[in-house]
């Protein structure tokens, strides 16, 4: 796989780590836009800070992650993309072309195809997140896509495409970053047809900003789309009630076809 | 690096074909289990079952591996119906799930196992389904049905024993040979450590609406290479084989 010329390198990666391990200094590449974060997560029983619990964002970002105004019974939305401040994707010309070309209708998610990275996040559902030594697992209610993301500095998978990409995560201090690659071109990022090609390259930020508040941010590089790396921000919020679980969410097709998620019955 | 190849669905239907014989250790070999932190065996880890089960009108029947199955008389005759024009119902044709003991019965897909404390959760390859079973004490909950059932763990000695029940309602595939369980399956699995690299799984399937008894599995489960790991298993994105099923009606997979 051709990798886009401003990926960052494993190497450079390492060195980054490495420095962060060592508390010298605090590298720019670790300073987040809420640099001054108060809140100190708590640590799993294997010494990470612990970012365990089932989550949800809510809202309708996945209408259109540009911001919407309400229509058809769906509520309101703004901009979750806070780089550039305009709130706008940076599309190429040729791509806001093809952008505006393609039908609602083929939202890979009305097929029940997995939602792809970072799209996953805020599809409607909640996800929980399950860590053990040097790995992070991420299950989301829909359609029981799960994400594989070791922590370990184990290679990415390359040479094949796919719906959810490669993830391997690194700790940023009480950061989660999950770096993610090797995608396919099939997913899209939100149900207006925002979309990507398969040279994606996804560096999402999971960061508690409260004991039950968790940060979410996805930088999306696409060279062959984008003119410009572009970032998205949210909160996703702990369920806490008692008893709350991830359920089972199946695509099921009626008598007439037609597909449709089925939740656990009675 | 190496990524394991013939994950398609295709394969799946080769199961029938991939019989090994079992040769294998017993739950009575004496085996210390490496623990975790909370002193419970340590499961977590890539598995994949060795060999197939396979239809048991393929192989030997009944065999080491599993006891007879014996159906009920209204029952058998809805194997009969299924095999001649329902295969298209298979949920794993329709790349829905595998459900429960399928999921983890069927290669090649292996599976991927870890344990918080509260949970153990198994996520298998196979149309990426989860299991995520609470090991808390917690029993089954009311009005509740789903494809997977519902499933509940607890620890007898060193042994995962998972307790599964409240099915949807309706007929679920345990193989491509036609052998089935619906809404009234019971399954009780047993996951025992027996050596570093092997999981002992017996599964006892009680379902009083298809068989006239219980009947059980007992096969090896084996860790995968320490550099594997689960992958994407996509399936209903670009799934085609569906096609052949309605194209000949049924009567046979192609």
């Amino acid at each position: 796989m051709k990798m886009p010329s401003f990926r960052r390198t494993p190497t450079v990666a390492a060195t980054v780590m490495f420095v962060i391990g060592s508390g010298a200094i605090t590298p720019a590449v670790a300073q987040n836009s809420k640099s001054s974060n108060p809140y100190t997560a708590g640590r799993t029983p294997d010494g990470a800070p612990d970012l365990r619990g089932i989550w949800e964002v809510h809202g309708t970002i996945n209408w259109n992650i540009e911001g919407h105004p309400k229509q058809d019974g769906i509520a309101a939305s703004k901009s979750v993309i806070v780089d550039p401040a305009d709130g706008k994707i940076p599309y190429t010309a040729e791509a806001r072309a093809k952008k505006n070309a393609i039908s609602l209708a083929d939202d890979p998610q009305t097929k029940c195809y997995m939602a792809g990275v970072p799209r996953v996040t805020y599809t409607p559902g909640p996800f929980q997140i399950f860590q053990t030594d040097g790995l992070v697992i991420a299950v989301y209610q829909d359609l029981h896509t799960y994400r594989y993301i070791p922590t370990t500095g184990k290679p990415q998978m390359s040479g094949a495409e796919f719906w959810m990409g490669s993830s391997r995560g690194r700790w940023e201090g009480d950061t989660l970053v999950v770096d993610s690659v090797s995608f396919n071109d099939q997913t899209w990022f939100d149900k207006a047809a925002n979309f990507h090609s398969a040279d994606l390259h996804v560096v999402e930020r999971y960061q508690l900003t409260g004991p039950n508040t968790l940060q979410y941010e996805a930088l999306i590089e696409d060279p062959k789309v984008f003119t410009r790396p572009w970032k998205m921000r949210m909160i996703a919020e702990r369920h806490t009630e008692p008893g709350f679980r991830i359920l089972e969410d199946e695509c099921l097709k009626d008598s007439k076809g037609v597909l449709s998620h089925i939740l656990p019955g009675k | 690096m190496r990524l394991r190849a013939s994950n398609t669905v295709a394969c799946v239907f080769c199961a029938a074909a991939m019989l090994l014989p079992l040769i294998g250790q017993t739950p009575d070999s004496k085996f210390e289990p490496p623990r975790l932190k909370d002193g419970h065996p340590n499961f977590q880890g890539l598995w994949k079952l060795l060999g197939g089960w396979g239809p048991p009108d393929v192989g030997a029947n009944p065999s080491p591996r599993m006891s007879k199955i014996e159906y009920l008389p209204e029952a058998l005759a809805k194997k009969d119906q299924m095999l001649t024009s329902g295969r298209a119902e298979d949920l794993v044709a329709q790349c829905v799930t595998a459900s429960v003991p399928r999921a983890t019965l069927e290669p090649p897909y292996p599976m991927l196992i870890i344990q918080d404390g509260a949970n153990v959760v198994i996520m298998h390859e196979f149309a990426h389904d989860v299991r995520i079973v609470p090991v808390d004490g917690s029993s089954h909950p009311k009005n509740f049905s789903a494809l997977g059932g519902d499933s509940r763990g607890r620890w007898e000695g060193d042994t995962l024993v998972i307790d599964t029940t409240d099915f949807r309602k309706g007929i679920r595939w345990l193989h491509m040979g036609g052998d089935f369980v619906d809404e009234n399956e019971h399954s009780v699995e047993r996951y025992t450590l027996i050596g570093p690299d092997t999981i002992r799984y017996e599964v006892t399937i009680e379902d009083p609406t298809v068989f006239a008894k219980p009947w059980n599995a007992k096969l090896n489960i084996r860790r995968q290479p320490k550099d594997d790991q689960i992958i994407e298993g996509a399936c209903r994105e670009g799934e085609r084989d569906l096609d052949h099923y309605v194209v000949d009606g049924g009567a046979k997979a192609k």
